[in-house]
């Protein structure tokens, strides 16, 4: 038989002894960490029966820890929630899973707060489940923060719907009067015409100008609301662009003295879209492009094909865009920084119109200028059969 | 030759004058009422009946489609082109799904409106 040293016993013991303190003392890390952390922290064992509190927690609710102890925490939570508390917990407890929940917790002055509480099951080092450990915290200025910033929302996304409501019937309203002097200009304009009163005739036929400059106002106003709310339909079909582009200079030939429309260079070509619509676009581009260059006496047209699309591009030579607003003149409401140039009149809506639609026809809009030289707005649209092949996904919308 | 007789209603007392001039000078008979009361819709007098009906969608207190409906499935009116109007571009698909032979937008393109008038009377 071997002898024992005679210090084995001793090492064990002392061995013993340090393992104690050291579980000691992490016990009391724990403790201390528990109640200096500005959360509220607690345990349960495997029945689900709380076994620990911290200062955080009696803190909240100044009851006792006995009082605390199994269930006895429910009794803070908020009647209407207890229930719902108390099946969630238990719930993941069976099936030892983590969890998370929202409830209402009585404050020691009676109030209930909203306190977001997560639990996660605890195990021994031997994988053997031995409870949970959570921690809650008040989040009852994030809620009431939430729900005022949802309120606000709401109050916000109802506003813009009254106004675009609003701008809509007002538009509705406007063309009823619209239409009638317009039939009325029409019957005087023939009857002018066949009396033979050449002054009369003149003076109709500049009202109607203006008339139809009122009309597209109150389009522009109804196409700013339809692209708001998602409404602008498109009537697509293939059509030929050159000829859009010769016909829109035609009409609007007729309305400028000053300006000479220039078609400098031109081939046929098809595109798949809204014609109507491009028509629009083109006729912004050429209303700016003759408003913005009050001291030039011409506008030129360009419609050529670049690999698999088709730009149509018109150049000014008047006042021009400064570098660093080459993009924002495309936003909603845009007015021009310079004072000089807010002389010029308009609502700061056709560009962002014609860019929208634009847009919906998967083509691009952009303009290259220089301040004082003038300016170039170029529309590229695909061509009709790469559109066609792509219909389906850029159909109305 | 007799002229072809046009039915035009709609609420607007200022429209109807400018329409019944301008369809008036074009050779039309212009028939104009603010309701539905005063014609043979309501009258059902089968001699009174129009060779083209135009027809405002939105009348105060009656509804253009609901009238196009009624007039379309009737065996005595259902061969009478009616052309709606509306001053909501957007309610073209809605005239033509109540039968509409045609729409067209308030404010009037008139030489789009006197062709198609004439498109229906020839």
């Amino acid at each position: 038989m071997m002898l024992e040293h005679p210090n084995k016993n001793k090492r064990g013991i002392d061995t013993a002894k340090n393992f104690a303190e050291a579980l000691q003392e992490s016990e009391e890390r724990f403790r201390l960490m528990a109640d200096t952390a500005p959360v509220m922290i607690w345990m349960s064992d495997i029945t689900g029966s709380c076994t620990y509190f911290n200062k955080g927690w009696l803190d909240f609710t100044q009851r006792t820890i006995e009082q605390e102890y199994g269930n006895g925490w429910l009794e803070d939570v908020h009647p209407d929630e207890r229930e719902r508390c108390f099946t969630t917990y238990m719930s993941h407890l069976h099936k030892r899973e983590p969890f998370r929940m929202e409830y209402r917790l009585r404050r020691f002055d009676g109030k209930y707060r909203w306190v977001l509480d997560h639990g996660v099951p605890r195990f021994t080092p031997c994988g053997i489940f031995a409870g949970y450990i959570g921690s809650g915290i008040d989040i009852t200025e994030l809620k009431e923060t939430e729900e005022k910033l949802r309120q606000s929302i709401t109050e916000r996304v109802e506003l813009e719907q009254r106004k675009d409501e609003f701008i809509s019937k007002a538009s509705h309203e406007l063309k009823t009067p619209v239409t009638s002097i317009k039939t009325f200009a029409q019957v005087l304009a023939n009857r002018s015409k066949k009396r033979g009163d050449e002054e009369a005739l003149r003076f109709i036929i500049r009202m109607e100008a203006q008339l139809n400059s009122l009309i597209r106002l109150i389009g522009d106003l109804l196409d700013l609301t339809r692209l708001q709310t998602g409404k602008l339909f498109l009537h697509k079909e293939i059509f030929d662009l050159d000829q859009l582009v010769v016909e829109t200079i035609e009409n609007l030939q007729g309305t400028t003295q000053t300006h000479q429309l220039l078609l400098e260079q031109c081939i046929p070509i098809q595109v798949y879209g809204d014609r109507e619509r491009i028509m629009q676009v083109l006729f912004n581009l050429l209303t700016n492009a003759i408003k913005y260059s009050p001291d030039a006496q011409k506008v030129l047209l360009r419609v050529e094909k670049e690999g698999d699309q088709a730009i149509v591009s018109v150049q000014d030579f008047g006042i021009g865009i400064a570098q660093d607003q080459q993009t924002k003149i495309f936003e909603r409401f845009y007015q021009a920084p310079n004072e000089s140039q807010r002389t010029y009149p308009g609502l700061g809506i056709g560009l962002h119109i014609s860019q929208e639609i634009i847009k919906h026809h998967s083509g691009k809009i952009w303009v290259n200028s220089n301040n004082g030289k003038g300016s170039t707005f170029r529309v590229m649209l695909p061509l009709q059969k790469e559109v066609c092949d792509d219909k389906e996904k850029n159909s109305d919308y | 030759m007799t002229k072809k007789k046009i039915l035009i209603i709609d609420d607007n007392p200022d429209i109807l004058l400018g329409l019944q001039a301008l369809l008036a000078d074009a050779g039309y008979n212009v028939e104009v009422s603010e309701q539905i009361q005063h014609t043979f819709l309501a009258t059902h007098d089968a001699s009174d009946l129009p060779d083209v009906l135009l027809l405002d969608m939105l009348l105060s207190g009656q509804d253009g489609r609901k009238i196009t409906k009624q007039l379309k499935s009737q065996d005595s009116t259902k061969h009478i082109p009616i052309i709606l109007f509306s001053a909501y571009p957007s309610a073209e698909n809605d005239a033509r799904l109540a039968g509409a032979n045609d729409f067209i937008a308030k404010p009037f393109d008139i030489d789009a409106l006197l062709a198609k008038i004439e498109h229906f009377t020839s």
